[in-house]
């Protein structure tokens, strides 16, 4: 797990989030992004925020293997 | 059996040309080859054209790995086929076959599981693909992984009817792997709806260090996604992509179940712009991978007209 910064920003009037920041940007907000650690995918963050407990892909998996599974009511 | 003879030669059963009727531009010697003159069954070798005139649908298997591998075959057209409802239908019908175009001019749904799934996969000549008037994937890997390819040499396709994938792995790798796509190949026009579970993931997902044409692409029409990995790695490692755009996309355009749809949406690409409407700034830094959405140093433009 690590943090990356971003930059949210306003040009013009219109607002852009990147990871650096332009010439004549008026910054709106920096923010620390979460991503998961070298090597692994956050795929889906906790609700409450408790990093614990987030999903995470493995090592040399990917995201083909996530999906969704159908769960058909007969009722 | 009788064995011919002419003196001592021996003259293989095979070795004259049937006279049959041809069916959809294949006749008998098409298919199967003559034996020679050791007896030994040949490859045919004359080439030829399907054209399937009159179909209108398939059924269960119809087609299900007919001519894979087949060499002789140059193009294919369905031109009167308007929906595949039969289950494998044109599953693998021209795997790794030696096919250059194939026409379906007035297809308009696949609806069946596996109906398509692979129907062109790992051919090495094809060009040209038309699919002008396919609206609707409904079938669980209905065009899953049907041109993809290890070379690649796609530059010919139409898709711009196409308006609604619902089922999961739809379009899932449809055209994984096609590096000669045309930079003209820069929309889905009237995509309006993904649903599916991966309906299109890896729709246009490259090797690595590929190089590649498409420089933008946009989705106009787009308002609906809501399959978990609806788009994962949709455009993995197009490294010429810079714009991408979602003119139409809504702040209940995911549903509420997952937020997953866009988190490796241009993995292995870096400094790509994704644009949005002006009123997505919230929605969008809600989801998964935001704001890198899996590239490296992406830029979210919020600078399309608002959609509500």
């Amino acid at each position: 797990m690590y943090i990356e910064k971003a930059y949210k920003y306003k040009i013009n009037n219109t607002t852009y989030v990147a990871a650096s920041l332009p010439d004549g940007a008026e910054v709106l907000e920096e923010m620390n992004i979460l991503y998961a650690k070298e090597g692994y995918t956050l795929i889906k963050k906790s609700d409450n925020e408790d990093i614990s407990t987030s999903i995470w892909l493995k090592e040399g998996d990917s995201q083909d293997n996530y999906e969704e599974k159908e769960i058909i009511d007969d009722e | 059996m009788a064995i011919l003879y002419l003196g001592n030669q021996r003259i293989a059963p095979m070795s004259v040309e049937t006279k049959e009727a041809s069916k959809y531009g294949a006749t008998i010697d098409n298919i199967l080859g003559n034996v020679d003159a050791n007896g030994v069954l040949q490859q045919p070798t004359e080439k030829f054209d399907l054209n399937f005139a009159g179909v209108e649908d398939l059924a269960e298997n119809a087609l299900c790995y007919k001519f894979n591998y087949n060499a002789q075959i140059k193009s294919v057209k369905f031109p009167d086929l308007k929906q595949i409802s039969g289950l494998s239908a044109l599953n693998s019908t021209f795997k790794q076959s030696s096919i250059e175009s194939i026409e379906f001019p007035l297809l308009e749904t696949v609806s069946s599981t596996n109906g398509m799934v692979e129907v062109c996969s790992y051919n090495n000549v094809l060009t040209k693909v038309n699919l002008s008037k396919l609206k609707t994937v409904s079938g669980s890997n209905g065009c899953s992984s049907a041109f993809t390819g290890r070379i690649g040499l796609i530059n010919t396709v139409d898709l711009s009817s196409l308006e609604t994938v619902s089922g999961s792995y739809g379009c899932y790798r449809m055209f994984q792997y096609q590096i000669s796509l045309p930079a003209t190949f820069n929309s889905l026009p009237k995509l309006k709806t993904i649903s599916g579970s991966n309906a299109m993931s890896s729709f246009l997902e490259i090797g690595s260090g590929k190089s590649n044409n498409i420089t933008s692409f946009s989705f106009p029409m787009l308002d609906t996604i809501t399959g978990g990995a609806a788009m994962a790695y949709f455009f993995r490692n197009r490294t010429s992509l810079q714009h991408v755009y979602f003119n139409a996309i809504k702040t209940t355009s995911f549903g509420g179940t997952y937020k997953t749809q866009f988190n490796t949406l241009v993995s292995g690409i870096t400094g790509c712009t994704i644009h949005f409407p002006s009123n997505m700034e919230e929605t969008i830094s809600d989801l998964n991978g935001y704001p890198n959405f899996g590239g490296t140093s992406t830029v979210l433009a919020y600078d399309l007209p608002a959609t509500e």
